[in-house]
């Protein structure tokens, strides 16, 4: 009952943004500023802006963390490696907290056998067809986002739903990182 | 007594507002990777007092997979500079528009928001909204300080981003980040990005149907992004190679946009799911806000002969009568109304209104349990964290 009025007084108060979002928008493209009803343009004079003081790049950098982007295919209890790729991920994708239902999909990050990562994914196995019911799809494409401060050596994937269990060596994904810098923080060989 | 709390909250929200400005501001096309023209549109009206001026000020620069040891999923920005526009009016009391037109060239990144201004200087500001333009990035060098090296890499490319600062009380958290792939099937990336826009526009702005009410209304809950080839839909097989497999990342769900027809499917996932909708159906819009019921929110169809099977919450289908009930009384609804989804043996809760997970018609919404189930995501999402 709660969320219903919470959600009611939130509708209320956006009800006239949504009037005014009703409104079409031109499918022509202009050339240049231009006013309507008469007004006059003034187009002020374009100034940079230092990086540093790029507000984005603060929200990219705040929502952001270093991690594994793991792509695995599971067809059935058999899962493979499709890729792996180290990328500064968003960071809210890679908690294992996540409130996410159904069947999932529960991967672990290890180096030297110590978990250094984990996350929780949603596994696709469950699909709605247009007109042909529920399909299971024992065979899908799972994207998984881990957060790791340093390179992932090997992956725990656990798929209940498919009884799909397997430990993966993932250390190849920082190879070119480890051929510029054999030393460098992202790679393992280095540690 | 609902009813009268709504009412009563409608009007302090029109009273309590009179004299500020309403403003709202998109820009069009919405993704375009290739050099075009956009176009921000900023809309104003102060029907008390008119509108004096709207300023338009936009933030261009070029798109990069940001600077440290990792590229990113999620693009940042260097080289950027304001350009800003003021349209100034004699105090016109109905709806007036100012235009900002952008020349987009290769990896442009824009963040833009408008400011309306009344005639007795009141002052009301659109959130900050962040797309990309151009040819996108295909390429990142890594500096690790005494070498250098590259390699392939794209990033999100967004095309609808709320890229206000984030607060102690809201994160990025709090949005729901939808991306968009192309179908093989597809004849080029352009017919994409125009599918993309024909089906993105109407959904969260400018329908006029009951069907899109709830995601006009809760838009700004939405980021929107494209991703790059790699991505094949055909039934309930879904594949993707790279890029489009590392991109899709940083989505919580990911709609393949296809033109050949054939059943569309996606999964009943909430947070990190996929599913396919045909662009050139009549009522593609619909179908891809049906799916996104499947692979965004968790709701099963409610129809015979479809995916009756439901991971919401609450669910709004059941696999007996007494659960349905149960559920119900529990969301308020009254229990009476639970309905068995032909002879399947599932049962929904079903008002006798056109529902978006039963029926097939611009007429319908969310109602009953799924519309409880979506106005619960609006709260989580509210709170800070859709999933």
């Amino acid at each position: 009952m709660r969320f219903l009025v919470f959600a009611a007084l939130w509708s209320s108060v956006f009800m006239v943004a949504r009037v005014s979002a009703q409104t079409a928008e031109p499918e022509e493209e202009e050339t240049r500023p231009a006013a309507s009803d008469g007004g006059k343009v003034e187009v002020l004079p374009s100034r940079p802006i230092e990086q540093d003081a790029d507000q984005l790049n603060e929200l990219v950098a705040a929502e952001t963390v270093d991690g594994l982007v793991l792509v695995v295919t599971i067809d059935r209890a058999s899962v493979t490696l499709d890729s792996a790729v180290p990328a500064r991920v968003p960071r809210r994708l890679t908690g294992p907290d996540r409130k996410i239902a159904g069947d999932v999909v529960r991967t672990t990050g290890f180096v030297n056998n110590e978990e250094i990562a984990s996350t929780v994914t949603p596994d696709n196995v469950v699909n709605a067809s247009e007109g042909g019911g529920l399909v299971r799809t024992e065979r899908r494409q799972i994207t998984i986002v881990l957060a790791a401060e340093r390179p992932i050596e090997s992956v725990a994937i656990d798929a209940p739903a498919t009884g799909a269990i397997a430990r993966l060596d993932v250390r190849a994904a920082y190879a070119e990182y480890c051929k510029a810098d054999p030393t460098g923080k992202w790679c393992p060989k280095a540690r | 007594m609902r009813n009268r709390l709504l009412a009563g909250t409608l009007v302090l929200a029109l009273t309590g507002c009179a004299g500020t400005p309403r403003v709202s501001a998109l820009h069009n096309p919405l993704y375009r990777a290739t050099n075009h023209t956009s176009t921000i549109t900023a809309r104003a009206t102060e029907s008390r007092d008119g509108i004096s001026e709207i300023r338009i000020e936009a933030i261009v620069g070029e798109l990069t997979a940001c600077i440290s040891l990792l590229p990113s999923l999620i693009p940042c920005r260097q080289n950027a500079s304001v350009s800003a526009v003021v349209c100034s009016f004699p105090g016109i009391k109905t709806e007036v528009n100012c235009k900002l037109p952008l020349a987009i060239t290769p990896q442009r990144l824009v963040t833009y928001r408008a400011t309306a201004r009344s005639a007795k200087n009141r002052t009301a500001t659109t959130g900050s909204v962040t797309y990309a333009g151009g040819a996108p990035l295909t390429q990142v060098q890594i500096d690790l300080g005494f070498v250098n090296f590259s390699m392939p890499w794209e990033t999100a490319r967004p095309v609808v981003w709320r890229t206000d600062a984030p607060t102690s009380t809201v994160d990025r958290g709090g949005k729901i980040d939808l991306g968009f792939l192309p179908d093989p099937d597809m004849p080029n990336y352009r017919a994409f990005t125009d599918d993309l826009r024909s089906l993105a526009r109407p959904l969260f702005y400018t329908d006029a149907n009951q069907f899109s009410v709830w995601t006009r209304t809760w838009k700004n809950l939405f980021n929107l992004w494209a991703g790059p080839a790699g991505a094949d839909g055909e039934g309930c097989a879904r594949t993707f190679a790279a890029p489009a497999s590392t991109v899709r990342g940083a989505f919580d769900g990911t709609a393949i946009l296809h033109r050949n027809a054939f059943r569309d499917c996606a999964s009943i996932s909430r947070g990190g799911g996929a599913g396919t909708t045909q662009t050139t159906l009549t009522d593609a819009t619909w179908v891809l806000l049906h799916e996104a019921g499947h692979f965004l929110f968790g709701l099963g169809d409610e129809y015979d002969g479809g995916g009756n099977f439901s991971i919401s919450n609450p669910l709004n289908v059941y696999s007996t009568e007494a659960a349905c009930q149960s559920s119900s009384t529990a969301n308020s609804l009254p229990s009476s109304q639970c309905a068995q989804i032909g002879a399947t043996g599932t049962w929904r809760n079903d008002d006798g209104a056109a529902t978006t997970m039963e029926d097939r018609v611009l007429t319908s919404d969310f109602r009953t349990l799924s519309g409880v189930a979506l106005s619960n995501q609006v709260v989580a999402c509210v709170n800070g964290a859709c999933y």
